[in-house]
């Protein structure tokens, strides 16, 4: 207890000098209490009376005093800015020396690194000490050369400056050059004090563990090292370039250790940085090494432009993928007819069997080949083309299409000109033939500039067919393979950025025993790599740095240092200041040049010498305390307001339960965070789902008297007007007739219950979403249950039959339609109840006159023949609807206040209708119908 | 809400149509009073018959009922039962003090004592009584069309404001004045106007519209109370544990208040805010209807 007593420091001591103060601010908070809530209050003469009673003056209560000074102490230290733990001092006279390991292996922990640096040097200024930096990455210099950098003594402050604006960089540290610098500096400088040394490694070994032995000995011979490290797991990650696994790319990941098990993501993406696909890396318990093949259709496979180690920035976690990795496909074409018979002898079982292992086969007629994209034709026994295929061909050719052609029968017979050499017209020989063989032929060693150099050939290969090539001068330099005897059996030309190869025997084992053997295979492969950015014939080729990666793995335009590179170098060398890894070449032909070619595993620093003080990068177990008291503070003063709020009667709440209640809730939400305790207070909150029961306030209101309702629609214009409008309605109701009703309800058809109100105003707009289908079945429940719609479509056109005019309505209209049970509708008849239920009217005018209003047609079935849907398209609710004074809102089409009166009185009958149903149909009006019948009888006699 | 006479017109209308006529006249003995004409049982200028008395020389030979003269041998003079309507006059506070509500549930005081006395305006000038506001001008009306006239006048004539300013009205014995206020001033202003206007014989009715905060005292904790017409403030700390004796004052200014009413031959109506407006208006308007017959008979 007392040792951590010890441990406590403060940044800014001179700030506890403010407690000092706090007995002022106790008597501040004492003489003012809180002020009250003012309520201006007319009786108040009452309570001036009352007065005398109570007549204590208001004061801060004790423990509200208490806690505000807690506040006010809590913010006096976490200005003072307590700390636990402060960093300890450093030993040495002399002056520091801090060495940084910035290779790429430093990246994963840089800013780590860089801050625990800071803090280092930070501590050095308190201790007035020079400070050296050394960078064990080299550097490029003017003049080709490789410097280690080493900074002089420098004053704290300028070390810190120069520590922020490092880098890491994307290449292997450079231990030994840098030691060498390093003791340069101490001769010129003359330093004689022991230094203290701290070296903040990456934790990898460069080269083997003797040479990190030698490194950390001499560093010991300065002063007292101490090493800065990351623990095994933490150390950087090395993503090697993919392998060739067959068809499929395979990702190999190396960690320095795995005590558990964990995933790492790899992500690939393309050249435009967009993602391709994410795979996740799964290392089981001290699993050091995974591979991983990355399984994707052909395609989208060649768009991958770069591999990722993901959240682990740094050139060791990127791979540039170049068109060495691009999956080529291959088109088959055949002449023979074997493929349908005989398929173990046709040509291209055999090609396919060599080929099938590493590359995508297809199949199909030319144009659609090469529509498809294959990188490489191979045409068995195929003799004469047609000129238009030749035609397409060539072009292909030119673009940088590899055209495979191999020699049988049909070619034998007659060749066309798409041939890398002329052939002879007598074509073939063979064992036994014309130009004979004595015996079978083997192959010579393949030559230098033969695509197929390299290549050992078993003994047992054997040629006993081929077709001759036309003896010319070029003919020995396009000749990639020949026989023992000198006659060419693989001939090939470049033309354009393509190739043309032929090879002068078949395909398949009838001319030689060739396809049968590994040597096949290897050439075929050879060929195939000839496609898309193949390297032959250009290996002494400088490429120029295209795009180079930083340390952190950035992709940027190189710089004046970078240099190209040899085109047969870049499987060779290791990225170094000069040459650091990055895409290397032209537009043309790209090579990737990356950090996981030549580092085929990570060597992890796993024991220091004796003598070396080791600890973590994280090694900062001070604690500063000052967010977490001014967290407290704002806290407690937040619980201060809401006491102040509380005793001043402020808070919504009713009484002392309700505020319980309420903190309650709040510490559930704030503390536990239980989402299941949150979902039951919402529950509760939210009755709305909840059945009613008959004492709802709602349904009591509802019912008290009898309410016009409309549907919200969601659109504020139509809105206002549905309620304004049935305003209007409801005053002409009171005013006419004994239906006298409250205010008009506006109700959402998926949430509400409609059975309270007899009139439902619906107004149609384009903007309605469709109902769900609890909408749909609340809507037919009102129907059934005797409810009354009235859908106005407002928009003049209800002259057409709804359910037929159904492509020209909103959506909604045309969903009400076709979902709900409703049987036809039918224009309004004469003598229809509607027309003489309080009025006798003939058209139902709203704000225009001229649309038919439906109804349905079946009357005398369910609920007693009253039609429960009313549809039209005039506007009734624009012609109600009236101001607060009085004035109607809208004038009327075509006009005249005859027609706005029309329209009332429309609404008085539709509303006699929904609430009297069809009894008027029949007998009050039937004098005023007889006569009315009659004299129409006079004016048209039948 | 805003208030403007129209809008208030329109709001008193609404409570009005919703009271019938016909429940009221329910309580009446003779259709005659609700048409607003109440017969004075002695002959005088009116419509309807009242008798036939023999001729007398000072009678106007146009009086003579010819055909009443013809079916005997005396001439007959034809009289009508003497006809008069009364005059209710209004008055409606419109002091600061009637700007309060306690919760914006409810309307304010003034808008609800405006809405009550303008639906009594309605109602009695529907049933054909004068109606008039207590001002300068002094003028009653009848019949319905005079209504947005009366709404103009109460909303925006500033005569009305102040209770004491009553007291420089001189009105005609026979009539009859309501007063609509929360009454919340020193009951000695209440008693002169109510001496005041006893001296004119007039008999007065008071129509006391509270909010439901001034007579329950509902606020709790801290409080600074501030009077709206500078009576004074005062800050209280627990205001809960003073409710009991504020509803004690409070009682016993109703009690007097409605002492001294009854006092002066005078009825008082309570009215809160939160409530049905159609309640105090019904009763008001079955009592004056009771006295308007009584007076007639």
């Amino acid at each position: 207890m007392i040792s951590s007593f010890m441990a406590l420091s403060f940044v800014a001591p001179w700030a506890l000098g403010t407690l000092l103060v706090l007995p002022v601010i106790w008597w501040l908070l004492k003489i003012k209490p809180p002020s009250p809530r003012v309520i201006e209050f007319p009786a108040i003469r009452f309570l001036l009376s009352v007065q005398s009673v109570e007549q204590t003056p208001a004061k801060t209560p004790i423990w509200l005093l208490l806690f505000r000074i807690l506040i006010a102490t809590l913010i006096i230290l976490a200005i003072s800015g307590p700390v636990i733990n402060p960093p300890q001092m450093i030993s040495q006279d002399g002056p520091i020396v801090i060495v940084i390991d910035d290779g790429w292996g430093g990246t994963a922990n840089w800013q780590k690194q860089i801050q625990a640096v800071i803090t280092l040097i930070e501590q050095a200024e308190v201790e007035n000490k020079k400070v050296i930096v050394a960078l064990s990455a080299p550097r490029a210099e003017q003049g080709r050369r490789v410097t280690s950098q080493v900074s002089n003594l420098l004053l704290p402050r300028e070390a810190k400056n120069f520590v922020k604006t490092l880098v890491p960089q994307a290449w292997p540290v450079d231990r030994a050059s840098l030691l060498k610098s390093l003791m340069d500096q101490f001769t010129d400088q003359g330093i004689e004090k022991a230094a203290a040394v701290y070296w903040f490694s990456d934790g990898l070994h460069e080269g083997n563990v003797d040479v990190t032995a030698r490194f950390s000995k001499s560093l010991m011979t300065l002063g007292p090292v101490h090493v800065f490290v990351e623990p095994l797991p933490m150390r950087a990650m090395l993503l090697l370039a993919p392998g060739d696994g067959g068809r499929d790319f395979l990702v190999r990941v190396l960690k320095s250790s795995n005590p558990s098990k964990s995933v790492v993501w790899i992500r690939a993406t393309g050249v435009a940085g967009n993602l391709i696909d994410r795979i996740p890396v799964e290392f089981e318990r001290n699993q050091t090494v995974v591979e991983r093949p990355i399984i994707l259709p052909n395609d989208i496979r060649n768009e991958i432009a770069r591999l990722d180690i993901e959240g682990s920035p740094g050139a060791g976690s990127v791979v540039l993928v170049d068109s060495r990795w691009r999956h080529r496909s291959v088109g088959f074409i055949s002449g023979g007819g074997f493929e349908s018979r005989q398929p173990l002898l046709s040509d291209l079982y055999y090609l396919e069997r060599a080929l099938a292992p590493y590359i995508e086969i297809r199949r199909g007629p030319i144009e659609k080949l090469i529509e498809d994209n294959v990188s490489v034709l191979m045409l068995a026994d195929v003799g004469n083309l047609p000129a238009q295929e030749q035609e397409v061909l060539s072009a292909w050719i030119e673009d940088g299409g590899v055209l495979v052609r191999f020699a049988g029968p049909r070619l034998a017979a007659g060749i066309d000109a798409l041939v890398p050499t002329p052939l002879r017209n007598s074509g073939e020989r063979a064992v036994g033939g014309a130009l004979s063989w004595q015996e079978p032929v083997q192959l010579e060693k393949f030559m230098e500039d033969s695509p197929f150099f390299g290549i050992q050939i078993p003994e047992d290969v054997t040629i006993r067919r081929q077709v001759l090539a036309e003896p010319s001068i070029d003919l020995q330099s396009k000749t990639w393979a020949r026989l023992i005897d000198g006659t060419p059996l693989v001939t090939g030309i470049a033309k354009g950025a393509g190739w043309l190869v032929l090879f002068h025997t078949s395909a398949n084992a009838e001319w030689s025993n060739l396809s049968l053997s590994g040597v096949f295979v290897e050439m075929l492969r050879r060929v195939v790599e000839l496609s898309e950015g193949g390297l032959f014939g250009s290996e002494n080729l400088v490429m120029p740095p295209f795009n180079v990666l930083d340390g952190y793995g950035r992709s940027r335009s190189p710089g004046p240092m970078n240099l190209g590179i040899n085109a047969e170098d870049i499987d060779e060398w290791v990225p170094n200041p000069f040459q650091p890894p990055g895409v290397y070449g032209t537009e043309v032909l790209r090579r990737a040049f990356n950090l996981g070619h030549r580092i085929e595993e990570l060597r992890p620093i796993l024991e220091f010498p004796s003598g070396i003080e080791v600890s973590a990068l994280q090694q900062s177990n001070q604690l500063y305390l000052r967010p977490w008291l001014i967290l407290i503070a704002v806290l407690l003063s937040l619980l201060d307001l809401i006491i102040a709020m509380f005793m001043r009667g402020l808070l919504p709440v009713r009484n002392t339960l309700a505020v319980l209640g309420f903190m309650y809730f709040f510490s559930a939400i704030m503390i536990l965070g239980d989402p299941a305790l949150a979902q039951t207070s919402l529950d509760e909150a939210n009755d709305s789902s909840a059945p009613r029961s008959l004492s709802d306030p709602g349904i009591v209101e509802a019912t008290r008297s009898i309410h016009l309702a409309y549907v919200v629609t969601g659109s504020k214009g139509v809105d206002a007007v549905s309620r304004a409008g049935l305003i209007g309605l409801s005053w002409v109701l009171r005013q006419r007739t004994s239906v006298e009703p409250g205010l008009p309800v506006g109700v959402n058809p998926e949430e509400d219950s409609l059975v309270l109100y007899p009139l439902i105003y619906w107004p149609i707009t384009n903007e309605q979403p469709l109902l769900s289908d609890r909408g749909l079945a609340n809507i037919e429940h009102y129907l059934t249950v005797g409810g009354m719609i009235l859908l106005d479509t407002r928009d003049q056109t209800g002259s057409a039959q709804p359910q037929n005019n159904i492509r020209q309505s909103p959506a909604l209209f045309r969903q009400m339609l076709k979902n709900l049970n409703l049987p036809a509708l039918s224009v309004v008849s004469q003598g229809h109840a509607l027309t003489q239920s309080f009025y006798l009217m003939d058209r139902f005018p709203g704000r225009w006159d001229n649309g038919e209003v439906w109804v349905e047609e079946y009357e005398g079935g369910v609920n007693d023949g009253v039609s429960s849907l009313v549809v039209g398209g005039n506007d009734w609710a624009g012609a109600w609807a009236l101001s607060p004074s009085g004035e109607p809102l809208f004038p009327v089409v075509p006009g005249g206040e005859k027609q706005r009166e029309l329209a009332f009185r429309f609404g008085v009958n539709i509303m006699m209708y929904s609430l009297t149903g069809n009894y008027k149909a029949d007998q009050v009006h039937i004098s005023t119908i007889l006569r009315r019948l009659k004299r129409t009888d006079l004016l048209e006699p039948k | 809400m805003k208030l403007s006479a129209q809008n208030i017109q329109r709001r008193a209308e609404s409570v009005a149509v919703s009271l019938p006529p016909l429940l009221v006249a329910a309580e009446r003995v003779a259709l005659s009073v609700l048409q607003g004409v109440h017969g004075r049982r002695s002959p005088g200028p009116g419509e309807t018959f009242w008798q036939f008395r023999r001729y007398e020389p000072t009678d106007s030979v146009s009086s003579i009922d010819w055909r009443q003269s013809g079916k005997t041998q005396h001439v007959y003079v034809r009289e009508q039962e003497w006809e008069a309507s009364q005059t209710i006059w209004l008055w409606c506070d419109r002091t600061r003090s009637m700007d309060f509500r306690s919760d914006t549930k409810h309307e304010t005081k003034e808008v609800r004592a405006l809405i009550l006395s303008l639906a009594l305006a309605m109602l009695l000038l529907r049933s054909g009584e004068q109606v008039g506001v207590v001002n300068s001008i002094g003028k009653s009306f009848r019949g319905l069309g005079a209504l947005p006239r009366l709404a103009e006048i109460m909303v925006r004539d500033t005569d009305l404001r102040n209770i004491d300013s009553l007291k420089q009205y001189t009105l005609r014995r026979d009539a009859q004045i309501i007063i609509i206020s929360d009454f919340l001033e020193p009951l000695t202003a209440t008693q002169e106007i109510i001496g005041w206007f006893s001296g004119q014989q007039l008999k007065g009715h008071l129509l006391q519209v509270l909010d439901p905060a001034e007579e329950a005292l509902p606020f709790r904790g801290r409080a600074h109370f501030v009077g709206s017409e500078m009576e004074g403030e005062i800050t209280i700390n627990r205001v809960e544990a003073i409710q009991e004796q504020y509803l004690e004052r409070f009682k016993s200014h109703q009690d007097d208040l409605s002492r001294m009413a009854s006092h002066a031959g005078w009825t008082l109506r309570s009215h809160g805010t939160s409530e049905n407006p159609e309640i105090p208006l019904s009763s008001l308007y079955l009592v004056l209807s009771n006295a308007l017959d009584r007076a007639a008979h």
